[in-house]
């Protein structure tokens, strides 16, 4: 029974060895089969190796490469969104940055409402504001316990106190904000020219009234602009079903100035989010 | 069961008996216990009402040279005495003699019972100290000695006097013997009295292995400044509290010396307050007479310099003009001084540091960073300053003046506005190209399956590891709860003082003390076992009845009223022939109290 245990689990152990080996080998064979594409000039070639194998993996350097061939190919605002992308995954790296201002400048567009990923409050961060209010909360508890009975006087027992409360607060502000930053990343959509990504003849994506073809438009933004999508009180997107079957999402401009109904086609979200 | 009703007949048959009795005759009594003792010993004036157990009213008379203990303690008691009912209240109070001779208290009136009776006449004969109480005596100042010299607080100033405004470097010194158990200082020493202002104490000074009085101690000392702010006379002091290791009060599960000794990290902590000796300083106004005008409150022995950090500048730049007081003196209170420079230079406000010693504030070089604009073009002199301050020693003011500085300023150059066309340019249009942009990474990098905001509250390792921390908070708080029982704790503490009275009486073949401590330790004992709060005025007869109630066997409840009978009549009896039975009454009543659980 010992044995038949231990061979189990053996082979189970390099089946899931060679699985990821094989997976991990197929992605970067993939990707050095793009950038030989991209150097011999097929540039569509390597946009369509990259989208495979975004279909099960990321990684920032295939998220910039992707940005620099839709840049070359005009397609700017696929490119915004792919270096967006590939900050989100390497906030650190300033060459993205510069490539994204680029990209979107190329678009009329300015560089701005762009979340500060390398600041104390990114939504990176969340864990490390979770795990510091959690040990600070619990230690000030657990000392308070422990030592209710130190014969500390007045001033410094109130102050100790007072110092544990404040940097509780200030963690769990530090933790909310951050939460914040996430919550608006995670609503954060790129519009897209649906018709055809080389295709620059429009330059603007109606926000419609209703969530229909043929509903009036609230307003135009032109296409790499950023905006949020709209949350019913689940905190779910807002969402209509069209009757031929087409996804309409509520969406608005990150002053909230500008809102208006959008086709799934005409955004992608930033992050991978179920919609 | 027939034997508690037996019991219960018997008490009852006895109550019956003292009402009966006190329907009868009522006799006073009255003595001191012992009638002779020496002026460092205390004596027991008892006046014990026969025949009644209705507490007395009445007023003693004073006596001039005697103290007594207020309120007196009671006893009730009822017995049989060779076959008769007997019943009697007693008051007993405690007398200090004040001086020495024979003293006597009247006859003084008393009502038991609605009828006046009269308290006999006692006396009670003081003598002077013998040979054993001044040696008591002796060791008694010599404890109080040792204790103030274990741990004390010296405040050192350089002179007796200060003037107002004046900061002096003052010393106070903690001195902890070596040998007393201090955990932590808790509190650092802090002034007591007013007019004085001082810097904060910062980290002390420790120094090891001081002798003083022929003890070795550990001594930390604080130096700091201190600054007289109102004229007059004053009184200082300090206080201070340190933390140091006691004996437990209560019994701890290992009761053995090693486990309550102190030294060895048992005990408990208790916190020890320290006060220094007061000390008169007199606080003195600075003098009127010959006060500069520009005198703005410097005392000490000062000197000052000024440094201009340029010599040639344009008209509108900065310079940095920096003024230095160096010496002892005043420093935290000493203001800037006033720079008149005309309408030649703008002045800014003046910028402090200090550089010294930062606890006292006293010693050090304080400077005062201004600057200055020049306003004119042309060869201008940086003015010297004047500065004025109180020399404390010599009680003088003195005046002191800088150097003056040259200072060349050009005219500068005539500052050009900007081509405001140049910036209303149109906007080009953008020519960037893909050559702008960085180059295609040629690895893949890190990989990752999902692009996400991370959520590790929802985590159930992270709700797991909260378990953790609210599993030992639970566990300290039923911790806490199981340990806290203040009732059981304060029995205990009382149980401990009476037996440790019990022992000091048997060490000192005190009679009456040791018989009111067994007497009390039983009391309480029996309060404890038999689940009663109030014991202190339990009688005897009560305190066979609870035992009886509680089933105690015939031999404990009989051993038990032989011990408070031994002790009702020892403790009264006054006789020093009997102090033999002292030793095995102690340990009759150490037994029998083991067995009431």
């Amino acid at each position: 029974m010992k044995t038949i245990s231990l061979r189990f689990l053996l082979l189970f152990f390099l089946l899931s060895c060679g699985t990821s080996l094989c997976f991990g080998d197929s992605r970067d064979k993939l990707f050095y089969d793009a950038v030989r594409a991209e150097a011999s000039g097929d540039l569509e070639q390597a946009v369509e190796i990259y989208l495979l194998i975004l279909k099960d993996a990321h990684s920032a350097n295939l998220h910039a490469n992707l940005g620099n061939l839709y840049f070359k190919l005009e397609d700017y605002a696929r490119s915004i969104l792919h270096f967006r992308k590939a900050i989100w995954i390497d906030p650190e790296n300033r060459d993205y940055l510069t490539n994204l201002s680029l990209a979107l400048d190329m678009n009329g567009l300015k560089l701005h409402n762009l979340p500060s990923f390398d600041s104390s409050f990114s939504p990176q961060f969340q864990t490390s504001w979770l795990i510091g209010l959690s040990i600070f909360f619990w230690s000030g508890i657990l000392c308070i316990a422990s030592f209710f009975r130190l014969p500390l006087k007045g001033k410094r027992r109130w102050l100790i106190f007072s110092g544990w409360v404040v940097g509780t607060a200030l963690l769990f502000m530090g933790l909310n904000q951050s939460q914040k930053e996430a919550l608006t990343v995670n609503r954060e959509v790129i519009v897209l020219n649906p018709s055809s990504p080389t295709s620059n003849e429009t330059s603007g994506i109606p926000l419609r009234v209703f969530a229909g073809n043929g509903s009036s438009a609230n307003t135009t933004v032109q296409t790499g602009t950023s905006l949020l999508l709209d949350l019913d009180k689940d905190g779910k997107p807002r969402v209509h079903r069209s009757q031929s079957g087409e996804k309409w999402y509520l969406v608005r401009s990150h002053s909230g100035s500008n809102k208006g109904w959008i086709q799934r086609s005409e955004f992608e979200p930033i992050l991978d989010i179920k919609l | 069961m027939s034997r508690n009703l037996l019991t219960s007949f018997l008490i009852t048959l006895l109550l019956l008996c003292s009402n009966s009795k006190s329907d009868g005759e009522i006799t006073i009594e009255s003595s001191f216990n012992p009638t002779t003792i020496t002026s460092s010993r205390t004596s027991t004036y008892k006046v014990i009402v026969h025949g009644s157990q209705q507490g007395p009213v009445g007023s003693m008379p004073s006596v001039k040279g005697l103290r007594f203990s207020s309120p007196p303690h009671t006893l009730r008691s009822a017995s049989f005495i060779n076959g008769v009912p007997s019943v009697r209240f007693e008051l007993s109070f405690t007398v200090t003699p004040e001086k020495q001779g024979t003293f006597v208290i009247p006859a003084w009136p008393i009502k038991v019972e609605n009828n006046s009776y009269l308290v006999p006449e006692s006396v009670l004969k003081v003598l002077p100290p013998n040979q054993q109480d001044r040696i008591r005596e002796a060791e008694q100042r010599q404890q109080e000695q040792d204790l103030r010299q274990a741990a004390f607080l010296e405040f050192n100033t350089p002179r007796p006097y200060l003037f107002k405004g004046e900061t002096v470097n003052a010393k106070i010194s903690l001195y902890l013997w070596d040998r007393l158990p201090v955990t932590r200082i808790e509190q650092v020493p802090i002034k007591m009295g007013s007019g004085f202002s001082m810097t904060e104490l910062g980290q002390p000074i420790e120094q090891r292995n001081v002798i003083k009085f022929n003890k070795t101690y550990s001594v930390y000392s604080w130096d700091f400044g201190l600054t007289g702010t109102i004229p007059g006379q004053h009184t200082i002091s300090f206080d201070s509290t340190i933390r140091v290791r006691v004996r437990n009060n209560r019994n701890s599960p290992f009761s053995g010396p090693f486990f309550n000794d102190p030294f060895f990290g048992f005990g408990r902590e208790d916190g020890l307050k320290i006060s220094s000796d007061p000390i008169n300083l007199e606080i003195r106004p600075l003098p009127t007479l010959n006060r500069p005008d520009n005198f703005q409150g410097a005392i000490g022995d000062l000197s000052i310099t000024n440094i201009a950090d340029s010599d040639r500048v344009s008209v509108g730049d900065p310079i940095r003009l920096i003024c230095k007081i160096s010496g002892s003196g005043n420093f935290g209170a000493m203001p800037a001084p006033n720079l008149s420079f005309g309408e030649q230079f703008k002045v800014g406000p003046p910028a402090f540091s200090f550089e010294g010693n930062e606890n006292t504030k006293q010693q050090g070089t304080q400077s005062f960073e201004f600057i200055i604009t020049p306003l004119q073009a042309g060869l201008i002199e940086i003015p010297p300053i004047s500065f004025s301050y109180f020399n404390p020693e010599e009680e003088k003011y003195y005046s002191l003046v800088t150097n003056s500085h040259s200072l060349r300023v050009d005219p500068g150059e005539k500052w050009l506005a900007p081509d405001i066309s140049a910036s209303n340019m149109a906007r080009q249009p953008v020519t960037k190209s893909t050559q702008d942009l960085l180059q295609t990474e040629s690895e893949p990098g890190r990989w990752i399956n999902v692009l996400a905001t991370p959520t590790p509250h929802k985590s159930i390792i992270f709700w797991l590891c909260q378990l953790l921390p609210l599993g030992i908070l639970i566990g300290l708080i039923i911790y806490r709860f199981k340990r806290r029982n203040p009732r059981e704790e304060a029995r205990r503490m009382r149980e401990k003082q009476l037996e440790s009275k019990a022992k000091d009486a048997l060490r000192h073949k005190d009679i009456s003390g040791l018989h009111q401590a067994t007497r009390r330790r039983i009391r309480l004992r029996v309060g404890i076992a038999c689940n009663r709060a109030n014991t202190s005025a339990l009688s005897s007869s009560e305190i066979i009845s609870l035992l009886n109630r509680k089933g105690y066997s015939k031999e404990i409840v009989s051993e038990i009223i032989e011990i408070l009978k031994t002790c009702d009549e020892l403790e009264y009896a006054g006789e020093a022939s009997r102090s033999s039975n002292i030793e095995s009454t102690f340990q009759r009543s150490q037994a029998i109290l083991k067995k009431l659980k």
